[in-house]
């Protein structure tokens, strides 16, 4: 099912105002409303589904930062789209950056239902050896698979939480998971069969 | 929408806070001007040789190239402000660039009767020091002050900050040096400048915070 073209509603200005004076109710109601507005603005940078949505979060992370720049007496359109066109434009680069050197493995960060099947080295010797070896990650790279892994939140709670954008923190946690498999020793390729 | 994008949405309403509204970037910026132009005075009154300068400044050529530097730091110090803020013009950037090109213009141009002109070894360091060094409180004052917009095109806004601020440096150096440079002092100028706006373009994602 296709979105229609987002309508264009001239109070948005004034729930800006109000959230910035703290209102929830407005807040919500306006990053509800300009949602499928800054979608429509990201989606002319060419993304998939899923890159196209972290860059809506990222820009709805952005107006949260900066929301006290808009001024309620000029039109907020504008500030909206310089928003969202600053934010595209850095993912594009941040994507050309990370694609030069990196390939995205979907698997490096999934994590199985089926604990065993998680396993690549042996839980008991990897519980002892595993805080020692986080305090070796930048602070970015162990706060991203704290939130992420450990506290399992959803990537957009951990943004929100973190300040990292999205993809910060896809590619923190994929360098972190890459640098513990490095250092924790090699599991041991024999298998154990039932007998 | 998504549901991540929905709880993203929750999360952020949940947690509004209210927050001071900015004032105009025009307004933000003159408040700054008048703040450096205060702290200029009372450097004029104290280390200026304010008579040498008022008769070196009764030269047409001069009087343009010092006000040249004063709109340079002006136009680089409003340009910077208004870039802070999203949905501004993007053709801020090039506004301190005209007054930029005059003053080296005629600086340039003053050189002329000097010749190549050699390196002083009283004069010329001490220029490069001095607009390097005045450029560095000015900066962290004027970068302090734009943080708070948390800009989103943090080189532009160093750009158009480290040329304003070297502007003012140089203006300041004027009243204290007051005659013709040679090419080789130019040269140092263009430097110290070049050097001001580097730092700035380097340091910006620590200085503006973002």
């Amino acid at each position: 099912m296709t979105e229609s073209k987002p309508s264009i509603d001239p109070q948005w200005s004034t729930l800006m105002a109000q959230s910035q004076a703290g209102n929830a109710t407005s807040y919500k109601r306006l990053l509800t409303e300009i949602t499928p507005y800054v979608r429509h603005l990201a989606r002319r940078y060419a993304w998939n589904a899923d890159d196209l949505e972290d860059v809506v979060q990222d820009v709805l992370l952005t107006v949260h930062r900066v929301r006290q720049t808009y001024d309620p007496a000029l039109p907020i359109k504008p500030w909206l789209a310089s928003i969202t066109n600053r934010r595209s434009i850095d993912a594009v680069r941040r994507r050309s950056r990370v694609t030069a050197h990196e390939t995205e493995n979907a698997f490096a960060y999934e994590t199985f239902a089926d604990e065993s099947a998680n396993k690549s080295f042996d839980a008991d010797d990897a519980a002892r050896q595993l805080p020692p070896l986080l305090a070796e990650l930048t602070p970015r790279q162990r706060e991203a698979l704290e939130l992420v892994k450990l506290q399992e939140m959803s990537l957009a709670q951990a943004s929100a939480h973190s300040g990292q954008s999205i993809a910060s923190l896809k590619v923190n946690v994929h360098r972190a998971i890459k640098l513990l498999q490095k250092k924790l020793p090699k599991a041991d390729k024999t298998t154990d069969h039932d007998t | 929408m998504t549901l991540e994008t929905d709880r993203l949405i929750d999360t952020l309403a949940t947690g509004v806070t209210p927050v001071k509204r900015l004032y105009p970037p025009l307004y933000r910026a003159t408040l700054w001007l008048a703040c450096v132009a205060v702290v200029g005075a009372m450097y004029a009154w104290k280390f200026a040789d304010m008579d040498r300068f008022a008769d070196y400044a009764a030269s047409p050529r001069v009087k343009l190239e010092w006000l040249a530097t004063v709109f340079t730091g002006i136009t680089g110090i409003c340009a910077a402000y208004h870039l802070t803020i999203p949905g501004r013009s993007a053709r801020w950037v090039y506004v301190p660039l005209p007054p930029l090109l005059a003053w080296l213009s005629l600086s340039g141009y003053g050189c002329l009767g000097h010749q190549i002109g050699g390196f002083d070894k009283t004069v010329s360091p001490h220029c490069f020091t001095f607009i390097v060094l005045t450029s560095l409180p000015l900066g962290f004052l004027l970068f302090w002050r734009l943080r708070r917009a948390q800009p989103l095109a943090p080189l532009a806004v160093a750009m158009t900050g480290g040329i304003g601020v070297a502007g003012c440096a140089a203006a300041l150096l004027a009243l204290r040096h007051p005659f013709d440079v040679t090419f080789i002092d130019l040269a140092v100028h263009t430097l110290a400048i070049t050097l001001v706006v580097g730092l700035c373009m380097i340091f910006r994602r620590r200085a503006l915070a973002v």
